[in-house]
């Protein structure tokens, strides 16, 4: 396994979960905001 | 929020045909709450949505009058462009082809998301949070449904700013004009590393790579049996099954493309029929 490797795995990891964490703040303050 | 609770919306006529919502066991989906409490979805949704739509058209005329979209030269089939990259929004499954086998990542993923969205409202028989923004009391469907999500776009970045000359991993800092050497990555099957690895036959550890992904799928579809077991109780055999193949699948699938990345691991299983 070398850097490189690593490197892409880490990128596909954090921007896997970057990406998600975008959708789930959404989802989050849909619901807030929507709330009486 | 309210209490949610099973109270039949219509009075159960011998005489009277029902719609297949009321032939699911546990109830008539809808909300709890009384009807001085709740809204006609026309006008009073489809109205807000129709100026949704309208706001979004505008949106988009002053974003295709902005930003330009230029036809490159006429196509040549002596210089055919290297990389050759689909438009973007296909880019997730052009880049799912370095991975599986054609008919797999260009039929059959798709396909397998196309149905699986398509059960959704078959499988999902919770009650909780219809009809509103919910993520409190439906946090597993809501991060499993941003997982997928996510797992399509991670794909489309890497094919629109990661993928190079040959199809090849480029960072922004690399030379983009420069071919990465062919031999720099040598992918190997995972059945040639355990044939080497353990010193076994060929067929054997073919035999052993069926037997992986069976466990793969197997515990998959175990561990919250044994340990959610409301969850199994909740949606039943054929649900569950149902819920957990689909699941599992989209599990495997950025898994077998890390431990392609990463381990330069060429195919996990090898079946005369079709390589994953």
């Amino acid at each position: 396994m070398t850097a490189q490797n690593v490197g892409i795995g880490l990128f596909l990891v954090v921007g896997t979960g970057l990406i998600m964490a975008v959708f789930v703040w959404l989802a989050i303050w849909l619901e807030r905001s929507f709330k009486k | 929020m309210a209490d949610q609770t099973h109270a039949p919306v219509a009075a159960r006529d011998p005489k009277k045909t029902y719609g297949l919502a009321d032939l699911v066991r546990g109830g008539a989906p809808g909300t709890a709450r009384p009807p001085e409490e709740t809204m006609f979805t026309w006008p009073h949704l489809v109205y807000v949505e129709f100026l949704a739509m309208l706001a979004s058209t505008v949106v988009l005329i002053v974003l295709s009058l902005l930003s330009g979209a230029p036809l490159e030269e006429a196509a040549s089939a002596d210089t055919t462009p290297n990389p050759m990259k689909a438009p973007w929004y296909f880019l997730g499954l052009q880049e799912l082809l370095v991975f599986f086998d054609p008919w797999l990542a260009g039929v059959v993923l798709p396909g397998l998301i196309i149905v699986g969205l398509m059960v959704i409202p078959y499988i999902d028989i919770n009650p909780k949070g219809i009809g509103q923004y919910n993520y409190t009391d439906r946090k597993f469907a809501v991060l499993t449904f941003c997982y997928g999500l996510a797992l399509w776009y991670i794909f489309i970045v890497v094919g629109v700013y990661l993928r190079g000359l040959d199809w090849g991993w480029y960072w922004p800092w690399d030379n983009w004009k420069l071919h990465k050497e062919a031999a720099a990555v040598s992918l190997i099957d995972l059945e040639i590393i355990m044939m080497q690895g353990l010193g076994i036959a060929q067929s054997t550890a073919n035999l052993l790579t069926y037997l992986i992904t069976g466990a793969f799928y197997a515990i998959g579809f175990t561990i919250p049996f044994l340990f959610f077991r409301k969850f199994y109780d909740a949606l039943g055999f054929v649900r569950y099954n149902l819920m957990m193949f689909f699941f599992m699948t989209m599990m495997l699938v950025p898994l077998k493309v890390m431990i392609r990345l990463m381990f330069n691991i060429k195919y996990l299983l090898i079946t005369p029929w079709f390589k994953i």
